[in-house]
């Protein structure tokens, strides 16, 4: 399949202070990446509208989405932790640092190459 | 330029909240804290401090008079997930400047940062009385709770954990070697102790006050 166009992130974690600073701080680090913010509520309408490559949520389960690469629950359940899954990898994190969510979303976009 | 100590123990938040603010040129990220125990030594030379309020080691509204014994005129905004009026009381009346409820925007975050520095409470004269008001009646309310509960025989705190535990009275009787008509001459005098009705209010009771484990 490969690389076609800008790599898509849909950001629907709770509360709204923490995916708006995520989202922002990827903006500024990775202009190249579409990045979008999403109400958790309606984040499985934005799936299927955004089709996105990389998804952050707090929800435990697998986005549902077309083009999906990576995907990070995080603090699900209200836990200090995060699962990322890249490709068939799985990671378990406890108190995961920002970096750990830029170099996902990094990996991400090499494996979006790969699929 | 507002010097601000960020307080949060989700890293994957704080350092990007921080890297966020330090972009805006009025505003500079002096230090990052996950623990009331790390952010005590990172108070000299802080204007504002955004305090989250559930921290490993406590609530970050412990940190507020530390902050001002160092800089009297540094402010504190609290950070927080709970829409609960009583925990912005609690934040006003601790010394917050104010609250920053977690379902605010980043936008939001930063203009109550700026305004907070200005010297300005997040709330209107009014609204500041009412907080009060709450925070008193709050507080009172909890000496009165712990003043009932202080009433209760170790016995009566068994009883009142393994109705907690979902256990009858046969059980609870089984479980302390006791009578039934005793266990419930027990629960007789909890209720009296409580000034409460029922069994359920006086599990409520003692949820709400910590007074019981719910396993």
């Amino acid at each position: 399949m490969g690389r076609s166009g800008a790599m898509r992130v849909m950001i629907a974690n709770e509360p709204r202070a923490y995916r708006e600073v995520i989202a922002a701080a990827f903006q500024r680090l990775r202009p190249h990446v579409e990045v979008s913010v999403v109400e958790p509520v309606g984040s499985d309408e934005a799936l299927a509208r955004l089709s996105p490559h990389f998804v952050i949520w707090s929800r435990a389960d697998e986005p549902p989405s077309e083009h999906l690469v990576a995907w990070v629950s995080l603090y699900p359940g209200g836990r200090n932790q995060a699962v990322i899954r890249l490709g068939q990898e799985r990671l378990w994190v406890a108190d995961v640092e920002f970096d750990q969510l830029l170099w996902s979303l990094d990996r991400a976009d090499q494996l979006r190459g790969t699929c | 330029m507002i010097r601000v100590l960020l307080v949060e123990d989700h890293t994957a938040i704080r350092q990007p909240m921080a890297f966020m603010l330090d972009r805006e040129p009025d505003l500079a990220v002096v230090g990052q804290a996950a623990t009331l125990a790390e952010a005590r030594g990172l108070l000299e030379g802080v204007d504002l401090a955004i305090l989250d309020l559930d921290l490993p080691d406590g609530s970050g509204l412990s940190l507020i008079p530390a902050l001002h014994r160092v800089n009297p005129n540094a402010v504190a905004l609290v950070l927080t997930a709970s829409s609960n009026r009583v925990t912005t009381a609690r934040a006003v009346e601790a010394g917050a400047a104010g609250v920053i409820h977690k379902s605010q925007g980043l936008d939001e975050v930063i203009s109550a940062v700026r305004r907070a520095a200005a010297g300005n409470f997040l709330y209107s004269p009014r609204e500041l009385v009412e907080l009060l008001r709450v925070a008193g009646a709050d507080r009172d309310e909890r000496r009165a709770a712990e003043a009932a509960l202080g009433r209760l025989t170790p016995r009566e705190r068994e009883v009142l954990q393994a109705l907690a535990e979902g256990l009858n009275d046969k059980e609870i009787a089984e479980r302390l070697q006791i009578e039934p008509k005793t266990v419930r001459t027990h629960m007789m005098n909890l209720l009296s102790k409580l000034g409460v009705d029922s069994r359920l209010e006086a599990l409520v009771f003692a949820v709400r006050h910590g007074a019981v484990r719910i396993r």
